[in-house]
């Protein structure tokens, strides 16, 4: 007899596989069960429930009168009486329906209304926070400030780190960024001292003149993307990560906008400047490197991930702004000098006017400091400058990329009182040309 | 006090088959498994009377259907039971739906496996109709009498593709609207119906009354899509696929079970079907569940970000068994790519057995000597079906660049290269371009004569090759030993290849070639001489030295070169585009036709 012939006349006959079949699929079967029965979340409700019922007898057992006796066996027979399941808070004018209390049992409304636990130990743990008290989770569900997977009910999904969920858990300092979403007033640090961090990363956005290349909502400069309409939402199938070195894990939207400020934005969008992929040559991004510290660049991604939008409806609004004190200007070069700051020219010019932001491929490579070449012009020469504009700029390989910086026309927005009280500060603060 | 008795089993069993109750339910009495009780199961049951009480011992080795069939409708059975738990679940709108998805996973029990099961059985179930196909044709059981059922199965096919291009949409992700909208995208290139299509604008047909309309409800994949595609895949293809199984059934038992009659073996041996064909079926349903239960225990199905129409992903792709069309949009119009072609594979499928020069030759078993040409020209096809999925599934990333299995996305590919069309008319300009390109113009001529000239050479290129190709295989008389073919073939190809090369040389002194085709060295000769020997071999060789002399009227003759010569353009056009980045043979924008 072949192998073949012994194969199937001994081992694999009809009645074997029909035995060995049968059996398969039922213990699949079985197994499909198992696992469905065993999700992850349920081991979470098990222990915190074993939790407070070691926690309620302790306290039952100590417990000085009978009225606190009543109170804790009330709490303790609502413990026992609850069985394991799905638990979510559902805010449908919000459009979310949060499990999150599935695991996190101390913002459960009935379990917990205070949202408060003496457990130190995740997922347990809920300390009293007057955010959270402010944010009824009956009302506000939980992933409206914090995202991440509401519907989800494993570790992972939930909290937002697998692939296709493009808004994962906000934590630390990004949290804040959705305060925004419906109150206008975060810069007031007496009604919201909680956004200290945005507060930080919008200074740090105004002194390095970020408006004067790019918008929010339409205003600002037009020479990079709207930061509110653009980045703050951006899809991360839009992002190329390509040069980020980042792990897929930690490919998120934050930390994107976060790497442009600690590594050098000619490495992570080096554009094609040779033209290797594209028809004709792209110049590498046009933002300068800031080499912000850790925790600087973190604010300002805050404060740029605040500018997201989500479709919040009016009656959760604050959009309310606090009055903000008009600063006090002592004399016409210092209104100037505010001028100078709120359309952004920092960006290109630096801080103090004293330039030297890079430019690709620009024929005199940085862009100019003004207090060097504001005294080469007349008055009225550099007025028409500054509302003409220089675009586009020269190159300094012809074959090369367009330079990614340019100077827009400023006419249609600085003009009148503050093109001259502009004009004022940069005569202010040049040097004196030597007299030839 | 008497014990009391206990009665054996076995007269339980007896007192039980014999209450009227029982004899009500079940005709038949106590099993006796005679022959004749056998055939009464088979006879007398309303789930296995499809069968016949017996049939030829070659039908039921495995190794002879592989199941395939069975198989498939085991998977039907499987996708309606499947589906039919999900729709308690799921509701189609464009709120609701992806929410339901992540309910499915999180919340519902059995939720997840439910939906992997019923994804992966309807991967599975594409995949087994075409292998069940294949195997049909092989076995030459699509001939005279059965050549009605295989158009059957050809529609029976189509309706499995679309039955789960529809349930595509459902889960309403980036995946699913995106390759909806590719796959209806095709639609909008229909010839006359579609808005892009060539010809549509003499009927007026727009973006708003166009075929790709009617599928949608809309421009864009929308609400209306969900529901008419939920509409569809619920209930009208279920129903109609499962009028047409019923068909299809019926007549495989009345044209002859399974394996057909062996012309020498008239009276074959025959054996019950109960047990040994009922036994094999249920064996081979629960092997097959139970690949499709570990699998779905195992592996998830899909699912990515909620749809958004104003994200495209890149590259966006259809469902996998259309990605070979997809794939073919690289080298052909949408019309021609997206309709004309699988119109043509369609109905070309449905003729083969109307085609057969010889309804009695290779029947009943797989004949690999008795039908060289059949099998050549149909195994070729399916394998260049195939080809291209593989290619555009895996090989295809951002921009449809060519990407290697292993080589990541983020790898910057450069763009694709210069293109070039052979003839461009410009219908309002009333202009012709030869050799122009994206870059230069070209040699342009003006007025009729350059139109004249622009048709004489498109109608040469085209006619040459059709009618040449028509003709030949008729005419060249003589029988072809493979040596002598090789000869010929290595000689023709030199004799091609060096041809192109002196028109390349000639070509070459004019600006607009030597920008289109800067190289043309030995790997390119080689390039031609390969492709010009595959074509000549399918579509010269093969026809010459089997078709010459067959039985076939002059349209069946006609109808299988023209199809086999269909399918050979497709291979010559994609080495024109690979090897020499020729866009068009002739392209007329101005009515949206480009060949």
């Amino acid at each position: 007899m072949s192998l073949k012939e012994v194969l199937f006349t001994r081992y694999l006959t009809l009645r074997t596989l029909f035995i060995a079949g049968n059996f398969c699929l039922l213990a699949l079967i079985a197994l499909a069960l198992v696992k469905d029965q065993n999700r992850p979340w349920k081991k979470y409700q098990r222990e915190y429930y074993r939790l407070e019922k070691n926690r309620l007898k302790n306290e039952w057992a100590q417990a000085k009168t009978e009225d606190d006796r009543r109170v804790l066996a009330k709490e303790l027979a609502l413990v026992k009486g609850q069985s394991i399941r799905i638990r979510q808070v559902m805010a449908p004018a919000l459009n979310r329906y949060d499990r999150c209390i599935t695991c996190h049992l101390g913002y459960d409304p009935v379990l917990s209304p205070k949202s408060e636990t003496s457990y130190p130990q995740h997922p347990y743990a809920a300390k009293p926070h007057e955010v959270h008290r402010a944010h009824p989770v009956e009302r506000f569900a939980c992933t409206v400030c914090h995202e991440g997977q509401g519907l989800a009910t494993t570790v992972a999904a939930a909290h937002g780190a697998v692939k296709h969920w493009d808004k994962p858990l906000r934590t630390g300092a990004y949290l804040e960024a959705s305060c925004s979403k419906c109150h206008g007033d975060l810069d007031d640090e007496k009604a919201m001292p909680q956004t200290a961090a945005w507060r930080r990363g919008e200074a740090i956005f105004k002194e390095r003149g970020c408006i004067g290349c790019h918008q929010i909502r339409g205003q600002g400069g037009p020479i990079s993307v709207d930061l509110a309409e653009e980045t703050a939402d951006k899809p991360l199938s839009r992002i190329d990560f390509s040069h980020t070195g980042l792990p897929e894990d930690q490919r998120t939207l934050a930390n994107w906008v976060r790497l442009h400020f600690v590594k050098d934005p000619w490495t992570l969008v080096p554009g094609d400047p040779e033209a290797k992929f594209n028809d004709e040559p792209v110049a590498p991004s046009g933002m300068p490197f800031f080499d912000l510290s850790a925790e600087d660049a973190e604010a300002v991604t805050t404060f740029v991930l605040s500018l997201s939008r989500d479709s919040i409806p009016l009656e959760f609004m604050d959009p309310v702004r606090s009055p903000r004190a008009e600063p006090a200007y002592r004399n016409a070069a210092e209104r100037g000098r505010g001028v100078y700051e709120k359309y952004g020219c920092a960006g290109c010019h630096g801080p103090d006017a004293k330039g030297g932001i890079r430019n690709y491929n620009y024929v005199n490579v940085v862009e100019p400091n003004l207090t060097k070449s504001v005294n080469t012009f007349t008055k009225e020469e550099l007025v028409e400058k500054i509302s003409k504009g220089v675009s586009p700029v020269d190159k300094a390989d012809l074959r090369g990329p367009t330079p990614p910086l340019y100077m827009p026309p400023w006419k249609d927005k600085i003009k009148g009182q503050e093109m001259e009280d502009l004009i004022t500060y940069l005569f202010s603060i040049a040097e004196k040309q030597e007299e030839w | 006090m008497t014990p009391i008795k206990v009665p054996a089993f076995k007269d339980l069993k007896e007192h039980l088959i014999n209450t009227q109750v029982w004899r009500s339910m079940f005709r038949g009495g106590t099993w006796k498994d005679t022959s004749r009780d056998r055939a009464q199961h088979i006879l007398g049951n309303v789930w296995l009377h499809l069968h016949p009480a017996r049939i030829r011992q070659r039908a039921v080795r495995f190794s002879y259907t592989w199941g395939l069939g069975g198989l498939s409708f085991g998977l039907f059975m499987i996708l309606v039971v499947t589906g039919v738990l999900l729709m308690f679940y799921y509701r189609p709108a464009v709120e609701l739906a992806y929410r339901d998805m992540k309910d499915l996973e999180f919340a519902v029990s059995l939720g997840m496996f439910l939906r992997n099961l019923h994804r992966w059985s309807a991967h599975a179930m594409v995949l087994l109709v075409i292998l069940h196909m294949v195997r049909v044709f092989l076995t030459g059981a699509y001939k005279t009498p059965r050549e009605f059922n295989w158009g059957v199965g050809v529609v029976l096919l189509v309706l499995t593709l679309f039955l789960s291009f529809t349930g595509y949409l459902l889960p309403w992700d980036q995946l699913a609207i995106w390759a909806v909208t590719v796959g209806t995208n095709m639609a909008s290139s229909t010839p006359l119906l579609g808005a892009e299509g060539p010809f549509s604008n003499w009927l007026g047909v727009t973006a708003s009354n166009d075929a790709r309309f009617a599928l949608l409800g809309g421009t864009t994949v929308g609400a209306n899509t969900l529901l008419r595609f939920y509409v569809l895949h619920c209930v009208a293809v279920p129903v109609l696929a499962g009028v047409l199984m019923i068909v299809h059934f019926w007549r495989i038992r009345k044209d002859g079970f399974s394996a057909a009659p062996l012309p020498d073996e008239p009276s074959e041996k025959k054996m019950e079907v109960w047990p040994h064909l009922v036994v094999r079926e249920y064996l081979g349903a629960i092997l097959m569940l139970v690949f499709l239960v570990g699998w779905s225990v195992l592996v998830n199905a899909p699912l990515e970000e909620l749809a958004n129409p104003g994200v495209t992903p890149n590259p966006s792709k259809a469902p996998w068994y259309f990605l070979g069309l997809q794939e073919l949009l690289v080298y052909f119009d949408p019309w021609l790519a997206g309709v004309v072609l699988p119109g043509v594979i369609t109905v070309g499928l449905m003729a083969i057995p109307y085609l057969d020069p010889d309804p009695k030759k290779g029947v009943g078993f797989y004949s690999v000597k008795e039908r060289p040409f059949a099998n050549s020209v149909f195994l070729f096809g399916i394998g260049m079906w195939f080809l291209l999925i593989v290619i555009g599934t895996f090989m295809r990333g951002p921009n449809w660049a060519f990407y290697w299995p292993w080589e990541s996305w983020l790898t910057h590919k450069a763009v694709a290269h210069n293109t070039w069309n052979l003839i461009t008319v410009d219908l309002t300009e009333r202009t012709v371009s030869f050799f122009s390109s994206q870059k230069t113009p070209g040699l342009r001529m003006e007025g009729a004569p350059a139109l004249l000239a622009a048709l004489a050479s498109a109608g040469g290129v085209l006619g040459g090759y059709f009618g040449g190709g028509l003709l030949f295989p008729k005419v060249v008389q003589g029988d072809w030993p493979l040596r002598k073919t090789i000869g010929w073939a290595a000689i023709g190809s030199i004799f091609m290849g060096t041809l192109a090369k002196a028109l390349h040389a000639f070509l070459f002194r004019f600006e607009f070639v030597s920008k289109n085709i800067p190289r043309f060295g030995l790997t390119e000769i080689f390039y031609l001489a390969f492709f010009l020997f595959v074509v000549w071999v399918m579509a010269f060789l093969l026809p010459q030295k089997y078709l010459r002399k067959a039985s076939l009227s002059p349209i069946q003759y006609g109808t299988t070169m023209l199809l086999l010569l269909m399918m050979m353009g497709v291979v010559l056009k994609m080495a024109a585009r690979l090897g020499f980045n020729v866009k068009y043979l002739l392209s007329v924008p101005g009515i949206n036709l480009n060949l």
